[in-house]
């Protein structure tokens, strides 16, 4: 099995089956426009993700790699958010700060499966939360003055009742 | 061999009492039978790879084939109780797949007809009531709606107080666990978070765009709006509104909603999808559905298959709503 090299940003390198590694978007078009040779020795620098994260997102990968490959139109985007599957749920019982950095390099490395169930599980933590508690959850700090805030909080009332 | 009464072969209509109340004899020979079919299974498991005994939580498919009745009192003769256990209703509760259809059948059934369930089917219900409170309290997620749910079981205890099946002890019984289970909910909170730790806000609005997209409660959207000026300013961007309504409606229905001389072009899409889910109320959507076989009348999960041997005939399969799961069992 052809394998390639993958440098982290703190300069450790992994080295990956190529098929494995296609999932990547990022990767499979960096791959197919360089030609790089599967005997070249050089490694994919990946300058926006840590070691850490990058394990992580070849274990999903080595795991996830006989799936179908997602459908491509955007018009019919899932809205379901507990389709997770129990491997992924358990996959995702991690810090917020892992989860964010895991949807951060999702979506550099354009790995489709990947941002939607990390972006599932950011959402499922936003249903039914009143923003206070949303605020908490996310350490979002409030930058609105009160009269902002009353503002908004009028703008959202039911469309209706202007 | 488990030795069950002096004629283990009996219709296992009699009752036996457990350390946990009466049960029936058929329910209890098949906890039994289960029982030990895991226990074999999962040593078979260990000796083949010791490391990972992690993954031998579904060994079984849970599936029931139901007794119809052709009356119109009651559609059909297999209990509540059985059904939901051979249905590993307390596991699906635990899982993330099923949690959802759960609790709604939790929601319908404790709303219009708990009073009249029979008391070993009471007893079942609050079993999976406790597990979906165990589930919100491990995830932290849905606690609104848990505590909805809770307080919903409230009403209707008190409202059948005295009119119920089954006795007042059992009664008191529940009383005193939905206490029990609505102190740990409110007992549950959010840690206030310091300094250092990672803010939504810090991720790209590409990435935030993508979560907002999985979100599809009006209320939900809102909410998250309020909190910071930068979530407020994507939140009202007119694509994710378009998107909701485009998922959720038809044409004619957007048609349906418009005023005199309103075009679908004049109308902002978040007013739009408003008078929407109004008007024609919120599309409930599971990912995972109890099915009905309309040739042997297995009812089975979706996501664990059928149970009899002829895959053709999954396309002959009904899927429930919740709803009509209640319907089924409870007349």
């Amino acid at each position: 099995m052809p394998s390639i090299k993958l440098s982290s940003s703190d300069g450790e390198v992994f080295s990956v089956e190529v098929e494995i590694a296609k999932q990547s978007n990022t990767i499979k078009t960096m791959l197919e426009d360089l030609g790089m040779d599967e005997e070249d020795d050089e490694a994919v620098p990946l300058p926006n993700v840590n070691a850490a994260i990058l394990k992580r997102v070849i274990q999903w990968c080595t795991y996830h790699k006989d799936d179908p490959p997602p459908p491509e139109d955007d018009e019919n985007k899932e809205k379901r958010t507990d389709d997770i599957s129990s491997w992924d749920a358990d996959f995702l019982k991690v810090d917020q700060g892992t989860l964010f950095e895991l949807i951060l390099a999702a979506n550099y490395l354009d790995i489709k499966g990947l941002l939607d169930v990390t972006c599932k599980t950011v959402a499922n933590m936003i249903k039914g939360k009143s923003p206070e508690e949303i605020r908490k959850t996310f350490n979002i700090k409030n930058d609105f003055t009160q009269a902002e805030e009353d503002q908004v909080r009028r703008e959202n009332e039911w469309c209706e009742e202007k | 061999m488990p030795f069950l009464g002096r004629d283990w072969r009996s219709g296992g209509d009699e009752w036996l009492k457990t350390e946990k109340g009466w049960e029936k004899v058929k329910i209890r020979r098949w906890k039994i039978f289960e029982n030990l079919n895991e226990n074999v299974v999962s040593r078979c498991y260990k000796r083949y790879d010791p490391e990972e005994s992690k993954q031998i939580a579904c060994t079984t498919q849970p599936h029931i084939f139901i007794v119809k009745n052709s009356t119109k009192e009651q559609k059909c003769q297999t209990s509540l109780s059985e059904a939901f256990s051979k249905l590993d209703m307390s596991g699906a509760a635990r899982d993330i797949k099923r949690f959802s259809y759960v609790r709604k059948l939790l929601e319908v059934i404790i709303r219009n007809k708990f009073s009249s369930l029979s008391g070993s089917a009471q007893r079942c219900i609050f079993q999976i009531l406790q597990e979906t409170v165990q589930r919100v309290i491990q995830t932290k997620n849905d606690v609104k709606l848990m505590k909805t749910l809770l307080n919903d079981t409230h009403k209707a205890l008190n409202k059948g107080k005295y009119l119920h099946v089954g006795s007042r002890s059992l009664w008191n019984m529940h009383l005193n666990s939905l206490q029990q289970m609505m102190i740990a909910l409110e007992e549950l909170h959010i840690d206030t978070p310091t300094d250092e730790s990672p803010s939504l806000c810090d991720l790209p609005d590409d990435c935030m765009r993508e979560i907002l997209y999985k979100l599809s409660d009006r209320e939900d959207i809102i909410n998250l709006g309020q909190t910071c000026d930068r979530t407020s300013s994507l939140t009202k961007e007119d694509g994710l509104w378009r998107d909701l309504c485009v998922y959720y409606f038809d044409e004619v229905q957007m048609a349906k909603v418009l005023k005199n001389n309103e075009t679908i072009e004049s109308v902002r899409w978040s007013c739009l999808y408003e008078r929407l889910v109004k008007r024609f109320g919120f599309k409930e959507d599971y990912t995972e559905l109890l099915n009905l076989c309309k040739h042997c009348n297995a009812l089975y999960w979706s996501c664990h298959g059928h149970p009899c041997p002829y895959p053709d005939l999954e396309k002959e399969s009904a899927s429930l709503s919740p709803v009509m799961c209640m319907e089924l069992f409870c007349s």
